[in-house]
């Protein structure tokens, strides 16, 4: 507990300064920023006719509190998955791009703890991006007044929210190993893309409920009608494939050779 | 008592054998000086060392005990691994900090009192990105030495320090040694190594082809008189007279290599002399440890 503890407090005195926590804020902050674009190309079809306004209608947005966390969870679903991907290649991938890795590994603090500390330093900066978003979008909601309350509608759709956010967070574990097997960033960012595209392509092709990258989506209903597929072999393909994940990088870290 | 034991160390990287059967010991108290040309598998064998590779065949051990998974002496030695990165958006006193946690130290002066030692006072606030090649290197060693270790490994602990760079940490691992500590120190920059080691250590394509102490490598290294005179023929006719092992080189300088010249070049100065043949040079030449590794491994 005391090498946990210490690998912990280590972790985040090095993301102390770090400018790329407030690039991911910005960044998955658009997306309520964008949700209240759509609010208000939809209040106002006439002057504001458009791409967006087609898009907004295909998506079949509405302009109120449902389809406007239906986009925040859409968004956690689905950018979530290059977010929090972004997240975990920098965490892991940084030892080896900055040259530290090697100052980590003949330590009285094992192994295991300094991973499992870069692991909770993932998890916590996702929810922190998740509970950010959150914030803005109720933020923008009630400065469009998008209704007179959000709190019944929030209370109802908060679990799916929250829900898409841990399936996204778990597969961040996977993206940890290829940032150690690669000693990089570029591994990571590599897997992260591959990921995002064949989740958009295999959901599309409607097997989505089998692959753990598109599950967060389909949960978070980017899928429409494919959400109704998801049962529970497809939870436990993402639990699965987070344990396999986080497995693997402690693994490889204790045990790989580390020439870099 | 031996700190460092390594027995038949192999490793290969795929087809690459980088260490073959690699043999060698490290006394308690002593400067032991690693030293051979570029991948000839110096840090490979440190990395070795240090748990982050292992052996493909053959066992270290480091205080008696192997280095393993379930080796606990980390705190009880001090490394500096190639290059000595550091965090780059965090000062010299903040990247200390995150090795003073992670070592689980319970005294924070002892940050304080390595930047001070390692004279990095007035960078202590200076984000590591800022800092000259020099005063990384002085961090990468800050790093290694803040917990006082019983067994230091450096791998190129000189690399980028001026001159009183080079000699401030000379003196700090000599005085460390003098402490109890070992030092176990890689280096290409030969002449450093031959100041301040108690024994060195060959390698060539993974093997290790020579060990020795200084007193040894004093012996071993070849010395010749070299003198220059008015009259190059007559003074080889009188030192071939004499049974010297005399040869002219280029320049018209004649080198003497016996022992008994190297010992009393006063002697051959005289007899020439009086045999009214000016000297111009005479000059006892010592072979340095670059040429003496060179020389070693060429043959």
């Amino acid at each position: 507990m005391t090498g946990q503890l210490a690998a912990l407090k280590a972790e985040l005195i090095k993301n102390k300064y770090a400018n790329i926590i407030w690039i991911t804020f910005i960044a998955f902050g658009l997306a309520p920023l964008m949700g209240g674009v759509f609010l208000v190309i939809l209040r106002n079809p006439d002057s504001m006719a458009g791409p967006l306004h087609s898009k907004s209608l295909a998506m079949n947005f509405s302009a109120d509190w449902k389809s406007y966390i239906g986009i925040l969870t859409q968004a956690v679903g689905v950018g979530g998955v290059l977010v929090f991907g972004f997240v975990a290649s920098w965490i892991f991938g940084r030892e080896y791009s900055e040259g530290t890795a090697k100052d980590l590994l003949a330590l009285p603090t094992s192994r295991a703890a300094i991973i499992n500390a870069k692991f909770l330093v993932y998890a916590v900066w996702s929810f922190a991006l998740v509970i950010s978003n959150l914030l803005i979008g109720l933020l923008v909601g009630a400065l469009l007044q998008i209704s007179n309350s959000p709190i019944p509608t929030l209370e109802s759709y908060l679990s799916d929210y929250f829900l898409t956010a841990v399936l996204t967070v778990l597969l961040g574990t996977p993206i940890a190993f290829f940032a150690i097997w690669g000693q990089g960033y570029l591994a990571p960012l590599g897997f992260v893309a591959l990921a995002l595209v064949f989740s958009q392509v295999i959901a599309a092709a409607g097997y989505g409920y089998y692959f753990p990258w598109s599950v967060p989506g389909l949960f978070s209903g980017a899928g429409g009608e494919y959400k109704a597929q998801l049962n529970s072999m497809s939870y436990f393909i993402v639990v699965l494939t987070s344990v396999t994940g986080y497995i693997a990088t402690v693994l490889y870290w204790k045990y790989a050779d580390q020439t870099k | 008592m031996d700190v460092i034991r390594t027995i038949s160390v192999s490793k290969s990287f795929n087809a690459t054998l980088a260490l073959d059967n690699l043999s060698l010991q490290v006394n308690q108290g002593e400067i032991y000086g690693f030293i051979g040309l570029n991948g000839a598998g110096k840090t490979t064998l440190i990395r070795i060392l240090l748990g982050m590779i292992s052996p493909s065949s053959g066992e270290v051990r480091i205080f008696g005990k192997v280095v393993g998974s379930d080796f606990n002496h980390w705190n009880d030695i001090g490394y500096l691994v190639e290059m000595p990165y550091s965090y780059p958006n965090l000062s010299v006193t903040e990247n200390l900090r995150v090795i003073y946690h992670l070592r689980q130290l319970k005294n924070p002066m002892l940050i304080q009192t390595i930047i001070e030692r390692l004279k990095l006072n007035r960078y202590a606030h200076t984000k590591s990105r800022n800092l000259s090649l020099g005063n990384q290197q002085r961090l990468g060693l800050a790093k290694a030495l803040m917990h006082q270790p019983k067994l230091i490994i450096l791998d190129e602990p000189i690399n980028g320090l001026d001159p009183e760079g080079i000699v401030e940490v000379r003196e700090l691992l000599k005085e460390l040694v003098h402490h109890g500590s070992t030092v176990f120190l890689s280096s290409h920059i030969l002449g450093e190594i031959s100041k301040i080691a108690n024994r060195i250590a060959i390698i060539d394509h993974g093997r290790l082809i020579k060990q020795l102490t200084a007193d040894e490598l004093t012996d071993q290294l070849i010395k010749s008189v070299l003198i220059r005179t008015n009259d190059t023929q007559q003074a080889m006719q009188y030192l071939i007279g004499e049974n010297y092992q005399a040869a002219v080189k280029a320049d018209d300088e004649i080198e003497i290599k016996d022992r008994r010249a190297v010992l009393n070049p006063e002697h051959i100065s005289k007899s020439l002399v009086e045999k009214g043949i000016s000297l111009r040079q005479l000059y006892v030449y010592t072979e340095d440890l670059e040429m003496f590794f060179l020389r070693t491994i060429r043959t």
